[in-house]
This record gives structure tokens, sequence and C-alpha cells, in this order.
């Protein structure tokens, strides 16, 4: 029988885009922060410590880095401590991951943190960089980026289903609007359908507004039993459920053509069964808007709008505040920036201060239950749903 | 005294693949397309064409394996203009599509091609492009091209 785990602090560094210090100094403010969310937890508490982190061996030349961060933030692991990297869904597998090791009963408190310090002095090694998590003797070899991959998805939408450029471009605008209301988002600013629409050209369909931008950032989070959560806090945030699934490393085995994708819907499924929810339960979601269309077909996939039908959902502003669900309150990746390894755990500290009604000017009214959503590609999901501690 | 590392040539900023036996048991792959045939792994036990080539069967373990050519001509399912954002000594614009050869299908890139020309379903073939130093990568044309 596993047992319930619960997050009970959560907290992100002051500010995304380029940052300025080193690594050691981006997870600092991300243990700080975490810390400082719960007065009651002192680094001595923490038995399991668990870091995403995509590619420090690249950009700043250290690998061993999950005994580095525990240093940094003070802890000293005595029962699991590791790193995971699984490229941009590395920080939800991170939860994942400390989520498993307390249920199981193998310890009681483990704090997660996401940190990607991507930016480096010649912006050009950056790009070099990205080209490590496609498949680099196939597809990165050919000049071939995660761009190219989501926009071929996004022309097979659009010639299968009749999505139009507009729908997509609606994602940015609501992303970049709710971008406006959290102070660490990388790009706080507003932006019109016709701006977006008229942005730097990337990759057909895709303007630079569509596109999620390379960031510095890093985010962190405490889970517990719930016999220990109960002791630190009178608002834990519980894990319901999760799912995870995965098929096409190379784009020649994602399993179905590239405007379905079937491995969201089966990790999907499987968080909804674990949860014993639907779709319709979910009052806010934290999706990977990596591009416009991810945001689209993830609706689709996780039951919010029909199959084919994203584009016209978010245009309905069914996926705003006032809709059927509100999708990305803190900005989403495009908005708010894309620090790999940081992102997932992000999502979960936005869902956090959502459900205990902590999420100021973003707060999504009588928020209950939140479902995070990270993807590596577009054909491997993670999903985890949380839900409020006094249900 | 230490060996210099020679910072022209440092292999974790090169992106073409090593091509050569001495690094690649896959090695055949580019000696093909070498005589412009482009090729990949056909399990000699339980007959599985694989993309991208193996060196063991994912389905039956087999590592006895042996080349087969793709067919000649394959077809655009979507494609994409890449006009920025591309890696260090990628020229824009840059064009790749979801290619369909047989019963497999892989990211190409397209080169000397109209962008006019492009649409889904349309055919093409192989076009090797080789590299500053002799390596290969495979890229397609328009067939009629």
């Amino acid at each position: 029988m596993t047992r319930r785990v619960a997050a009970v602090a959560a907290g992100t560094s002051k500010k995304w885009g380029v940052y300025p210090g080193t690594y050691r100094d981006l997870i600092s403010e991300a243990g700080k922060a975490t810390f400082d969310s719960n007065p009651e937890i002192h680094p001595r508490d923490i038995q399991g410590f668990i870091l995403a982190s995509v590619f420090p061996e690249r950009s700043i030349f250290q690998s061993h880095v999950a005994t580095l961060a525990a240093e940094t933030v003070g802890v000293t692991p005595t029962k699991i401590f590791q790193r995971v990297e699984n490229m941009c869904g590395s920080g939800t597998i991170a939860i994942r991951t400390a989520y498993m090791a307390i249920a199981s009963g193998l310890c009681d408190v483990v704090m997660v943190v996401g940190a990607e310090k991507m930016h480096t002095p010649q912006p050009v090694e950056t790009y070099m960089n990205m080209l490590a998590g496609v498949d680099r003797e196939y597809e990165g070899a050919l000049g071939v980026t995660a761009p190219v991959q989501f926009a071929l998805a996004a022309q097979a939408h659009m010639l299968k289903y009749g999505t139009t450029h507009e729908q997509l471009a609606q994602v940015s605008v609501k992303n970049h609007a709710h971008a406006v209301n959290n102070p660490y988002a990388h790009f706080p600013k507003s932006c019109t359908l016709e701006e977006v629409l008229s942005s730097k050209p990337v990759t057909t369909p895709f303007n630079i507004l569509e596109c999620s931008p390379i960031s510095d950032g890093s985010a962190g989070m405490i889970l517990m039993s719930e016999e220990k959560a109960r002791e630190y806090t009178d608002k834990p945030v519980f894990i319901l459920g999760t799912g995870q699934a995965a098929s096409g490393f190379n784009y020649a085995n994602v399993p179905s053509d590239l405007s379905d994708w079937t491995m969201l819907k089966q990790a999907a499924q499987d968080a909804y069964k674990m949860a014993g929810i639907g779709p319709n339960d979910i009052d806010v979601a934290e999706v990977h808007d990596c591009f416009s269309i991810s945001e689209i077909i993830i609706m689709e996939e996780l039951g919010f709008s029909e199959k084919g039908k994203g584009g016209e959902f978010v245009l309905q502003g069914r996926s705003d505040y006032g809709g059927d669900v509100v999708i990305n309150p803190r900005g989403g990746l495009l908005g708010c920036g894309h620090p790999l390894g940081a992102t997932g755990v992000a999502q979960g500290v936005e869902i956090f201060r959502q459900l205990r009604g902590e999420a100021g000017l973003r707060q999504v009214e009588g928020a209950e239950i939140g479902l995070g959503h990270n993807l590596s590609g577009v054909s491997e999901h993670h999903v985890l749903i949380y839900g409020r501690g006094d249900l | 005294m230490a060996e210099r590392l020679i910072w022209d040539y440092v292999y974790a900023y090169d992106p073409v693949p090593q091509q050569t036996p001495e690094f690649n048991k896959l090695h055949k792959y580019y000696e093909n397309l070498h005589l412009e045939r482009l090729t990949t792994t056909k399990c000699t036990k339980c007959e599985k064409i694989s993309w991208p080539p193996r060196s063991v069967c994912p389905e039956c373990m087999s590592d006895e394996m042996s080349w087969v050519d793709l067919p000649e001509e394959g077809s655009i399912i979507v494609v994409t203009v890449q006009e920025s954002g591309a890696f260090p000594g990628f020229q824009a614009p840059l064009i790749f599509a979801m290619l369909q050869f047989g019963d497999i299908r892989f990211i190409g890139k397209l080169i000397d091609v109209e962008l006019s020309q492009l649409a889904p379903g349309k055919k093409v073939r192989l076009k090797v492009e080789t590299q500053y130093d002799g390596r290969v990568l495979p890229a397609f044309t328009l067939t009629g091209n």
C-alpha cells in the first residue's frame, strides 16, 4: 500500500531570463525561496534530494551536480540523492521521483530542485548545447532543432484539422498576458495577435513570439509523507495522480502522425484514473507550451478540448480566466521562459500556490484541483495531478 | 608534457557523427551514402526493418543484421521552412520535412528546391551532402530536379 504524499513548501528564483550569477547562485536562490515559503522546515529535516538539470556538463562544464546542489542549499541527504535528466520534462520527473521515494516508504521528507544556467558568454555556444537534446546522429547532424520538430507537428495539425495560424498565435497572446502578473517571468509583457503574427519568422508557421525563449532559472519544492506534512503545514497540497509515457526519441518512431500525441493521452488517462477524476474536475493547469501548437494539442489530449478543436477552444477563451479551465496562469514557457530542468518544478510551484490561494493577481478563484504537464518531445509526456489538502 | 588540445576541432562541438569503423559499428550506412544509396538495417532473424539503423534488433534481440535499400522515391508528409535560429555553420533558409519512404518515415533535410514547389505529397529522392572533410549526410530534393 503506497502512502499519500504532499507538497509543503515551494519557491522559484527571483527573476528568470539572463541570470547575473553562477549555477550555484541560481541553486541558492531556489533553496532560499523554498525554505522561506515554510519557515517550519530546516535543511537538516530533509532526508532526500533530487535535482533536475539537463546539461550543466555543456553549459558550465560541471557533472556530479546533485551533490553540489544539495550542499549548496544546506541539505545532507541520508536516504536518497540523485539527478534526473530527460531534457525539457526533467522537472516533473524530479517531483515524480520524490513522490515515488516517499510513497514507497523509503523516506518521509524529500527536496526537489530544478536549475538550468543556459546562457553562455557566446550565444552560439548555447544554441549548440540545445542540439544535444535531439537525436544528434540522425536529426541534429542535419540541423534539425526543437522548433523544426514542433513546426512539423503544427503543419500536421493544420493540415489534418484545419487549425489556423491565428489560433496558434492566440495561445501566445493569452500566455504573454498572464506573464504580466508573474514577477519572475522572463517576458512580463503582453502582446497583440497582430504583434505575434508579424514578429520575426522562425520556422513556418512559427514566429518568434510563438517560441519559448532560452532562459536561466531555478525552482524548488519540498514533499513529505501525509503524516509528516501535517506537522509542518495546515495547507498541504497532495499529489493525487501521475502518469508518464514515451515512444519516439527519433521522430521516425512516434507511433502516430505528429498531430496526435497518443503518449500524452495515455499518460493523462493513467493520471486521471489514479486520482479518480476526469478532465472536467481540473480547475487550473500548467502545461508545456514550448511552442504555440503544443498547448493546442496538449488541451486536446488532456481532454479539455475535443480532438482537433484546440484552436477554437483557445480562441473562444475557454482556456483563460472565466473559461472551462485556466491554462498556464504564470505565463507558460512562452511568457515565463524555459530553463529546461527548472520548468516542471516551477509548474508544480504554481499549482501549489494556486491550490493554497497564494497566487496573488494570478489566483484562479476557488481552485481545488490542478494539473502539471511537462514534455520532452512530441511523444514523451509527464503528468502530475495535485489536490487541496482540505478536500 | 601534456598534448595540446586542438581547439579548431573538438568533437563535443561537432554535430556531424563519426563515420568510420574505428568509431561507428554502423559505418556501412555512411559508406552506402557515399554510393548515393539510402540504406537501413533489416534483422536476418525476424526480418524487422528499423529506422534509424540498429546493431541489435529491438524486436528479437538478434545481432545479425543486413543492409537494405529504402525505396528510391519518397514523399513529403509535412514541411517547414526555417528562416532564423539555425545552428552555427548552417545557412538559412533550411527546409525540413517529415518524409515517407515505404514503411519508414523520418525527418529529412531538403536542398536545391524552390520554396513554391514544396507541398505535402510531393515526391523526393536522395541527394547526398558531402561535408568539408569528406563525411556525408543524407539530404533530399524533389524528383525531377
